[in-house]
């Protein structure tokens, strides 16, 4: 499976790759680029998901870091 | 999957002190009114106040000036914005587009004051000349800006978009710094003075920057979506919050009741250190000052070789000459 994030601010891409699992959560992504739940908002198809969201592949994650985002 | 605590649909957002997932629809209510329940506790503002609303084109005063021109007409307030632009290239560049398009959305006028229009250099040359960091720099010219602006709008008060992560931050650098005077100083609301001070609001005092940002995006709010390149991410700012967001999600509810405590124990206890400290007229521009000359009066008479005070002053009216004076006699009054 492969997803997109892009981490605001500054639009940082990230590209993921899980292999060999399904009904990945935007949780297990986080964890993946080193941010934990609380430090950030995530938008999932336009809309704001919570980090227990499952993902599909190709998905694109709007990853927004509290702290430096103005 | 997480589910609204109030309608059962599905969550977008957890409020860990409050211990409830809310729906977006039911989030921003629930800010919308924490924010009013502010401004009620605290008593930040009276009908038919006269407001600057300074806006950075951070997601926190853009959501804080969203909610207040939803409640102007309640409250009878008259807004204005007011944006500085630092001259920090790109970043001051994307600030003010960001601001400009933010005023059209909010249908309130904005002020937009350049650092390099008035004093023929922006921050980062100022903060080069005068050898001093420039995040200080720019705290105190944009302290001393909005002081003046506010000043010549005759407004009753100055609301800035400090959330209550920002809050609790400068509380504890105060506190590390045993700055008690400083610290003092942090509460949601401070007074007018005179002619030469106008009070500041604080209305975010108790949302986190988190729900700041949720809302900004919920309602598509336009705001910056860069950093400022002269943010210190390793800084103790950044290592503050960290470990003030990592104990909430440890102990829930930390950070708000640390923060009504606070306001608490300085109505009770320390309120005679706020008004201990000098306070007079600068000689150069007539505005609140420690000792005969104001900070920025001493910085740019230092760096640039005369006190800017009185150069500023004369620019904001002169600005609002130009731009804002139909606004100002029709909707501020022109007494």
């Amino acid at each position: 499976m492969k997803v997109k994030v892009i981490i605001y601010p500054d639009e940082r891409v990230r590209e993921i790759t899980i292999e060999g699992k399904e009904n990945i959560k935007v949780r297990e992504i986080l964890r993946k680029i080193g941010l934990d739940e609380f430090s950030v908002i995530v938008k999932l198809r336009n809309k704001i998901v919570m980090e227990d969201e499952t993902i599909k592949d190709g998905d694109v994650l709007e990853v927004y870091e509290v702290m430096s985002s103005g | 999957m997480g589910k609204c605590s109030v309608c059962g649909a599905k969550a977008v957002i957890r409020i860990p002190y409050a211990r409830i997932n809310l729906c977006e629809k039911h989030f921003v209510e629930y800010y919308e009114r924490r924010i009013e329940r502010t401004i009620v506790r605290y008593g930040l503002i009276s009908k038919g106040m006269r407001i600057v609303v300074a806006i950075s084109g951070g997601k926190d005063s853009a959501s804080l000036a969203y909610v207040l021109s939803k409640i102007a007409d309640k409250y009878d307030l008259k807004l204005l914005i007011l944006h500085i632009d630092l001259g920090i290239n790109n970043y001051s560049t994307k600030a003010r587009e960001v601001v400009e398009e933010f005023s059209k959305l909010i249908k309130v006028p904005a002020a937009i004051i350049s650092v390099k229009d008035v004093l023929s250099l922006g921050i980062p040359e100022l903060a080069k000349l005068s050898r001093r960091p420039t995040c200080s720099v720019c705290g105190l010219v944009k302290r001393y800006i909005m002081n003046a602006f506010a000043i010549e709008v005759r407004a009753d008060a100055v609301c800035t978009g400090h959330n209550m992560d920002d809050i609790m931050v400068n509380i504890l650098k105060e506190f590390l710094n045993q700055n008690f005077e400083g610290m003092v100083k942090l509460v949601p609301k401070t007074l007018s003075q005179n002619g030469i001070a106008v009070g500041r609001i604080r209305p975010l005092y108790e949302t986190t920057e988190r729900e700041d940002l949720a809302y900004a995006l919920i309602n598509n709010l336009p705001f910056l979506k860069v950093t400022c390149p002269y943010m210190n991410i390793g800084g103790i700012d950044t290592d503050l919050k960290r470990y003030l967001h990592h104990l909430d999600s440890k102990y829930s509810g930390i950070r708000i009741s640390f923060i009504r405590r606070f306001v608490s124990n300085v109505e009770k206890y320390w309120k005679h250190i706020a008004n201990e400290g000098e306070v007079n007229k600068c000689k150069y521009c007539g505005l609140i000052s420690q000792g005969d000359t104001c900070s920025f009066c001493n910085l740019t008479k230092r760096v640039l070789g005369e006190p800017a005070g009185p150069k500023v002053r004369e620019y904001i009216r002169s600005y609002l000459r130009d731009h804002m004076l139909s606004y100002l006699n029709d909707d501020l009054g022109s007494d």
